[in-house]
């Protein structure tokens, strides 16, 4: 699918009495990976579904491309967005090959949901299975997988819409450190090949590591949005998370950051 | 158990039919005052031609019919409800339009409608079961969670079961009394084609709704977050689902009175073979609901009691420690 660049503008958003979000603009363009960072409660998540198109409640547009993300039909936006949420669930005993062709959904006609997969679903999901090194859990049943397997599952699901925006909410949580590398990496290639991907994520390492873009939340307004070096310096860290690195120790050195994965994965994890 | 779909359907088709004719074939009791010999329509066909086609018209076809069509709903109402609520405990009446609809029922015997005018019945049952769905839309408001709408069925069930009880109690005799909670227990015997007619396009009008959601259910598997960035309109199915069983159930006990743990228990049992897809789960359920209450009236007439056996009693029979058994079984599965 043709790639699109998601732009948020003046983005405000109550939740109850409370103020979720503040005058928020960005633009995430496509073949970056755009990371959200913050502390618990700045509203990164919200923001997210806002730009999901699952959350109405606010004020201010999104849109993608040139037009607005209201003016599009329920199916066209999900053609264009494809959302993991935080904590994704599956309510029935699935097997990962059923959940993976959930991702088709957008795809199919109201009146045709008993006819067989088309050869082009059949396609996206066995390329998303692949991406995601999913194939040989085709036939389990969901809730048999360890939960670094879900995700892989639920990050195939997201793949198989073969949409052009993807925003994923802290998909590495939970998962050991070699199953969050290659979360990432799943994200950053999806990008490469053109995708706008938007990720929230609370591990700055990481962050640092693989996000082209950085978007800073704080106090429900943008503290500061840019690249990891620009966004990532001790003063907004400071003000963001009241957090200091050590003196002798430059932020893109902390010991994550350098790890590598394994491709065999039998190696030291 | 990966049975093919196709495969499982055209089992639950088959065995529905043949279920149906053979309820065409039995009198409406072996055991009662008036004993007739099994297949004695078989001989009157032959002999008497006009009294038969009166019995398969009038009798036979209304009840085997009214079987199929509230067995399918049952079914096809309990698998959207668990669908939407995305819990296998869900069953057609726990947004209250069964019990409400018993009670529309039980007020038209109270008021004495009911003896005036035999449609005020199931009219009485069906205005009890849109009352419900009313009230539970007024009570959820606009963006209606799911927990919302347990909770306000658990209120609307226990609002319309005291009433009910408060009806009993104000009975004038305890003959009516007895008449309203027999009727209650739920039964095929003595149903017309007006039933039939009466019943039979707001069932229709419910199957369509609760199909049109099918898609909506596969989708909701993820939760509602997810199924609405998949472009599922959320609120839309769920209307359409509550407002359909309300038609199809509400319809059902209007006509037939309450039959427990169909709606509960087929969608359990078709789950597996339908490979926990919850869209094929509606249609499956749908002729495993129609069968099984056309093997449970089959039953109530065969069975040789003194007293007409109620359809509702049997099916709770056996559904509930056959539900108990499923309960084991995924005990024994989890450990």
């Amino acid at each position: 699918m043709a790639a699109a660049k998601l732009t948020a503008t003046a983005i405000q958003c109550r939740l109850g009495t409370q103020l979720a979000l503040n005058d928020i603009s960005f633009t995430a363009e496509p073949g970056q990976l755009t990371g959200i960072i913050g502390t618990n409660g700045a509203g990164k998540s919200t923001l997210l579904s806002i730009l999901a198109g699952v959350q109405n409640n606010f004020r201010g547009s999104v849109s993608i491309g040139s037009k607005q993300l209201e003016q599009m039909t329920p199916h066209e936006r999900a053609r264009h967005i494809a959302y993991l949420p935080q904590n994704p669930q599956v309510h029935w005993n699935l097997s990962a090959q059923q959940v993976t062709e959930l991702g088709r959904v957008p795809y199919r006609r109201q009146f045709n949901w008993l006819s067989p997969a088309t050869a082009a679903d059949q396609q996206a999901v066995t390329a998303a299975m692949a991406a995601t090194q999913c194939e040989e859990l085709a036939r389990r049943p969901i809730q048999s997988l360890s939960n670094g397997e879900r995700m892989r599952v639920h990050l195939a699901r997201v793949l198989a819409v073969k949409a052009p925006i993807i925003l994923v909410d802290e998909p590495t949580t939970g998962l050991d450190p070699y199953q969050q590398i290659h979360c990432l990496e799943v994200l950053r290639d999806e990008a490469r090949q053109g995708g706008t991907v938007v990720m929230v994520l609370h591990d700055l390492d990481l962050a640092a590591r693989f996000c082209d873009q950085l978007l800073l939340l704080h106090d429900n307004k943008v503290l500061s949005h840019g690249s990891p070096a620009e966004v990532l310096t001790p003063d907004n860290l400071l003000t963001a998370y009241r957090i200091k690195p050590p003196a002798e120790q430059a932020i893109n050195s902390l010991n994550l950051a350098n790890w590598q994965r394994q491709n065999d994965g039998t190696d030291d994890f | 158990m990966n049975i093919d779909f196709g495969k499982l359907l055209l089992l639950l088709t088959v065995t529905t039919l043949s279920l149906f004719c053979l309820s065409l074939m039995l009198p409406s009791n072996f055991s009662g005052t008036y004993t007739a010999a099994p297949f004695l329509l078989l001989e009157l066909l032959n002999d008497d031609t006009d009294l038969a086609h009166t019995i398969l018209i009038e009798l036979r076809i209304p009840r085997a019919t009214l079987a199929l069509f509230v067995g399918a709903s049952l079914g096809l109402a309990g698998a959207a409800m668990q669908g939407l609520l995305r819990n296998p405990l869900a069953e057609p009446g726990v947004v209250g339009v069964s019990g409400s609809a018993a009670l529309g029922a039980t007020l038209a015997f109270y008021t004495g409608l009911a003896t005036i005018a035999p449609l005020a019945l199931p009219l009485g049952g069906i205005a009890g079961a849109l009352g419900a769905v009313i009230v539970l839309f007024i009570i959820a408001g606009k963006r209606a969670e799911t927990t919302t709408l347990l909770l306000a069925g658990i209120a609307i069930n226990a609002i319309a079961g005291a009433l009910t009880a408060l009806v009993l109690n104000l009975s004038p005799n305890p003959f009516a009394a007895m008449e309203i909670i027999f009727w209650q227990m739920g039964s095929l015997a003595d149903r017309s084609l007006l039933h039939l007619q009466l019943a039979g396009p707001l069932m229709a009008i419910g199957w369509t709704l609760i199909l049109l959601a099918a898609p909506a259910t596969r989708a909701l598997s993820l939760g509602e977050v997810t199924a609405a960035s998949l472009g599922t309109n959320v609120r839309t199915t769920q209307r359409q689902i509550i407002v359909g069983t309300a038609l199809c159930v509400g319809a059902g006990v209007a006509v037939t009175g309450v039959i427990g743990f169909i709606g509960l228990v087929v969608p359990h049992l078709l789950r597996k073979p339908c490979a926990n897809d919850p869209a094929k789960l509606l249609l499956a359920s749908a002729g495993g609901g129609a069968s099984l209450l056309l093997a449970a009236d089959i039953a109530v007439r065969c069975i040789p009691v003194g007293a007409e056996l109620k359809l509702g009693v049997i099916t709770a029979l056996l559904g509930a420690p056959f539900f108990l058994y499923l309960i084991f079984q995924l005990r024994r599965l989890e450990q």
